[in-house]
Parts: structure tokens; C-alpha cells; sequence
């Protein structure tokens, strides 16, 4: 197993101002983990617990107010987002584009020069099993079909980690089972994952590591099999772990 | 970019407000052709003051509109959040904006202007008219990155509201300061110069009427007033890149 680290966050803070003359929330509490290379890594939490402003965080659409973020020896954000891929939860995509054209326009932001577009684009297509609606208009896609061509952009550039914010939400049996063949043949090309879900049943399928946020902090980041060392599956280690929670935090 | 200038363009173009204003400008060109037709002596006048004043306001809604709104709109729909996470600085998505803007106004305004130049039978002045409509246009390249600089700073409708302020303040500086020097009054005069400071002057090169058509052409004024544009589009397009740097996209 490779053990190059993938991503190291050290005890990251990030507060909002909900209004001008209101003190400012602090959503995230000295979040620290690490990710290895190659590993998937399941990043779970109620709502509101600061899985999406982690993520915000890690691609620099928000500052964190202290502490650091290191994508594997990378100095910078603009170096690491060349092998990042993301796919944000149920995001808009033009949908007057086909799916070919919606890839192109990725393609061309991402700079690559090395590789000829049709070959890669017929590929991702193939991989996230779209080949068949590639000149069809997005507006014209289900909504599985969307989150595939918004997982085909994320790997178009050959990533090396890839983010991905509640891939299954709102979807059908059928586009769950897509969604999950899919991931599975990437853990086979030990791509890196960190993917934000709330549904145990998947992460307990496809991850090996775990990352468990509440309110802001990381009270578990480790292996999934350690996690649920002796439970049947991840629910109910998840529902015992939270039982003691509640009994910690006095709930 | 080049792509995605094409891309919001595309997008821009199936927007209802643009067609919107597009069909009323078509209504105030056949309103003026129809007010010159009833006119003997005023025909022409007629149809180049309504309509270079409609081309002009069109481009200013168009451009204030959606300059303020790109931003907002990208952010609310998380597009943003899958275009920024490639490899590419932030600031390239606010010229991406101001690309596409630019192609969105040289439509309508070559557009509007063919049926400027249709509707003006025997027009002597082509060369003039041309030259006052893309001013008009570089006017509105002015008014969008005013805009997208508050689309960085300030809620959507604010921003318009304001935009369409920094417009009217582009044509009073000169009213202002000779307001302030008729009263006499020391706090007024320095706010107007303060104003012509922080405010392009588009009155120096206010051409979109018939008494402009019909004079001679200055080279020196006209290329002055479009390196003032340019020079302002910079400034205001750097302005909008630095606090868009550091903007939390939430």
C-alpha cells in the first residue's frame, strides 16, 4: 500500500459573522487529519457539523482563520487543484451544453496540454457509462446522469485525490448502485477519495478510513475497520458511538 | 477562457432580460422612426438622438445587470465552485465575466446599430455614427467592470442600483463642478473633485447626438477618450481582482 500522505489539515478554525453586529460562530474547532495516498477516506457528520466548510476549506473557497492545509508535498492551492478533482453537492451545470462540450469546457480550464481531449473525454464518458448521451444537452439528463458527467469533469484531468460532497444524495437505487460501481473501479486504481456522505450503508461499502466531525470538531479519524471493530457494520458502531456522545456531551 | 467567455455568453444570451430590453430598444427605434417620419425638417435628428440615446441605455442595463448578477448567480447555483476548483487564479473568472460581457453588448450593438443605419435612409454621417456607437460600446465595457467590481463587494440588486448611480455621476461631473462654482460653496467644490477623480467623465465625450454627426471628427478627442475608458477598465477590472481574491465564496 502506498503510504505517501495524500492530505495533512492541522488544526484548522474558521468562525462566520452572521450579521455585521452579531459575534462571530465558530463552525469549525481546530480540525486536524491526515489522509493517505490511495485511501478512501468517508467524511461523516450531521448537518451542520462542518463537513462542507472543511471541504470549503481544503480548496480555498473560504480562509481558514488558523491553522494549515497541505495537499501532498504542494506549496501551493494552484499546484495541488492540478490533481484534485471535485464535484461540489447538486451543483448547476449549463445545460444548453452537451455532455462533450460541457467536458471540453473543463478540459480547457484545466490546462492540459499533454493529452488529446477526444481520447480522455470518450474514457471518463466510458468509465461513468455515458458514452451513449454524450451529445445529448444536459437538460435532457436525469438526475444520476448529472452526477455522473459531474464525476466524469472531476476525473477528466486525471486527478490524484478526488473530493466529493454527498455524491449520492437525491438519487435512486439504480444511480446509487452507478455511483458506487464507479467509485469502486477507482479505489481499484488507488485513487485517493474523501467523500462527505450522510448514508453509513455507503461509506461502510467503499471506505477503509473515517473521518467523524460534530460541531466543528473531529472526534474520530481513523480506520473504518478499527472504528467498527466490534459491530456488525457501521450503523450501529455509529449509533453506540453517538449513545456515548450524547452521554459526554451531556445531551 | 476563451471557452468559458463563450460559455456565460451563450448562457447570457437565453436570458428573458436581455431579450426583454432587446425588444424595447426595437420599440424605441420605431418609436423615433415614427416620431421622424411625422417631423419635416427634424427626420434625421429625430432618429439619432432617440436612437443613439436607446443604444446607450440599453448597453447600461444590459451591462449593469448582468455584471452585478454573474457572480451572484454562479455562487448561488455552486458553478463556481466547480469552476474554481481547476487550476486556474480567481481572477480569471472576473475577466471570463467581463470577456463575455464585452461580446454580449458588441451583439446588441451591432445589432441595434444595423437598424440605426437602416432606418437612416441617405445617411451622410456613417463614419461619425460608427464611431459613436462603439464609444458607446466601450462606455459599457466601463459600466460592467464598475459592475462586476461591486458584484465582488456588494449584493446583486445594490450593486445594480449603484452601477447605474456610477452612470449618471459619469455624466454630471461637469454640472456638478459648475453648480459648486456658481454657489461658491468649499465643501461642494471639493466633492465634485473629488467625484472627477474617482469617476470616468463619459460627458467629455458625450457623442450620441445629431449636432455630433454633423461636426468634424477629432481623432486626438476620440482616441483620448477611449484610452480614458480603457484606463478605467483596467483600474476598476485590478480593483475588483484584489478583494475577489480574498472573497469567501460561501
Amino acid at each position: 500500500m502506498d503510504t505517501m500522505q495524500a492530505l495533512k489539515v492541522n488544526q484548522i478554525t474558521k468562525s462566520f459573522r452572521t450579521d455585521f453586529y452579531k459575534k462571530p460562530v465558530q463552525v469549525l474547532k481546530k480540525i486536524s487529519f491526515d489522509i493517505q495516498a490511495g485511501r478512501f477516506v468517508g467524511f461523516i457528520g450531521p448537518n451542520g457539523a462542518g463537513k462542507t466548510t472543511t471541504i470549503k476549506c481544503l480548496l480555498e473557497y473560504i480562509y481558514a482563520d488558523s491553522g494549515t492545509i497541505q495537499f501532498f508535498q504542494d506549496n501551493s492551492i494552484l499546484e495541488s487543484k492540478k490533481r484534485i478533482g471535485f464535484l461540489p453537492e447538486r451543483p448547476y451545470f449549463q445545460e444548453f451544453l452537451t455532455g462533450t462540450e460541457f467536458l471540453k469546457l473543463h478540459w480547457s480550464l484545466s490546462g492540459i496540454q499533454n493529452e488529446n481531449f477526444k481520447t480522455r473525454s470518450e474514457e471518463v464518458l466510458d468509465q461513468v457509462k455515458l458514452t451513449h448521451a454524450k451529445d445529448k444537452k444536459l437538460r435532457d439528463y436525469s438526475k444520476g446522469m448529472l452526477q455522473r458527467i459531474g464525476i466524469a469533469q472531476a476525473l477528466l484531468a486525471r486527478p490524484a485525490f478526488l473530493i466529493l460532497d454527498e455524491p449520492m444524495s437525491g438519487l435512486d437505487p439504480d444511480g446509487r448502485i452507478l455511483i458506487k460501481d464507479i467509485l469502486k473501479s477507482l479505489k481499484l486504481q488507488k485513487m485517493t477519495l474523501l467523500m462527505s456522505s450522510h448514508l453509513l450503508e455507503d461509506v461502510d461499502e467503499l471506505c477503509d478510513d473515517l473521518i467523524i466531525v460534530h460541531k466543528g470538531e473531529a472526534l474520530y479519524a481513523g480506520t473504518l475497520p478499527k472504528f467498527k471493530e466490534n459491530f456488525s457494520n457501521l450503523e450501529s458502531a455509529y449509533r453506540d458511538f453517538k449513545g456515548q456522545l450524547e452521554t459526554d456531551y451531556n445531551v | 477562457m476563451m471557452r468559458l467567455i463563450l460559455v456565460h455568453t451563450q448562457e447570457w444570451l437565453r436570458l428573458k432580460f436581455f431579450h426583454v430590453i432587446l425588444f424595447l430598444s426595437f420599440f424605441y427605434f420605431m418609436m423615433s422612426y415614427v416620431l421622424g417620419s411625422l417631423s419635416f425638417v427634424e427626420h434625421q435628428r429625430l432618429i439619432f438622438d432617440f436612437g443613439l440615446a436607446g443604444l446607450e441605455i440599453s448597453a447600461l442595463f444590459v451591462s449593469a445587470f448582468i455584471s452585478t448578477h454573474a457572480l451572484y448567480r454562479d455562487i448561488d447555483r455552486k458553478t463556481i465552485l466547480v469552476l474554481l476548483a481547476r487550476p486556474i487564479p480567481r481572477w480569471h473568472l472576473l475577466a471570463s465575466y467581463l470577456g463575455s460581457l464585452v461580446l454580449l453588448n458588441l451583439i446588441m450593438v451591432t445589432v441595434l446599430g444595423i437598424v440605426l443605419f437602416t432606418f437612416l435612409e441617405k445617411n451622410p454621417y456613417g463614419g461619425t455614427l460608427f464611431i459613436s456607437i462603439v464609444t458607446i460600446l466601450i462606455k459599457s465595457i466601463v459600466v460592467s467592470s464598475f459592475g462586476i467590481l461591486c458584484s465582488v463587494l456588494a449584493r446583486a440588486m445594490f450593486g445594480f442600483v449603484i452601477t447605474v448611480a456610477y452612470w449618471m455621476m459619469a455624466y454630471s461631473i461637469p454640472d456638478l463642478q459648475f453648480f459648486a462654482k456658481k454657489i461658491d460653496n468649499v465643501v461642494l467644490t471639493f466633492f465634485a473633485r473629488f467625484l472627477d477623480y474617482v469617476i470616468p467623465n463619459f460627458y467629455a465625450f458625450n457623442w450620441k447626438n445629431y449636432h455630433f454627426m454633423r461636426s468634424e471628427i477629432n481623432w486626438n478627442d476620440i482616441l483620448w477618450s477611449w484610452a480614458h475608458c480603457f484606463g478605467w477598465i483596467f483600474c476598476l477590472l485590478f480593483l475588483a481582482s484584489l478583494f475577489f481574491r480574498k472573497k469567501e465564496i460561501v
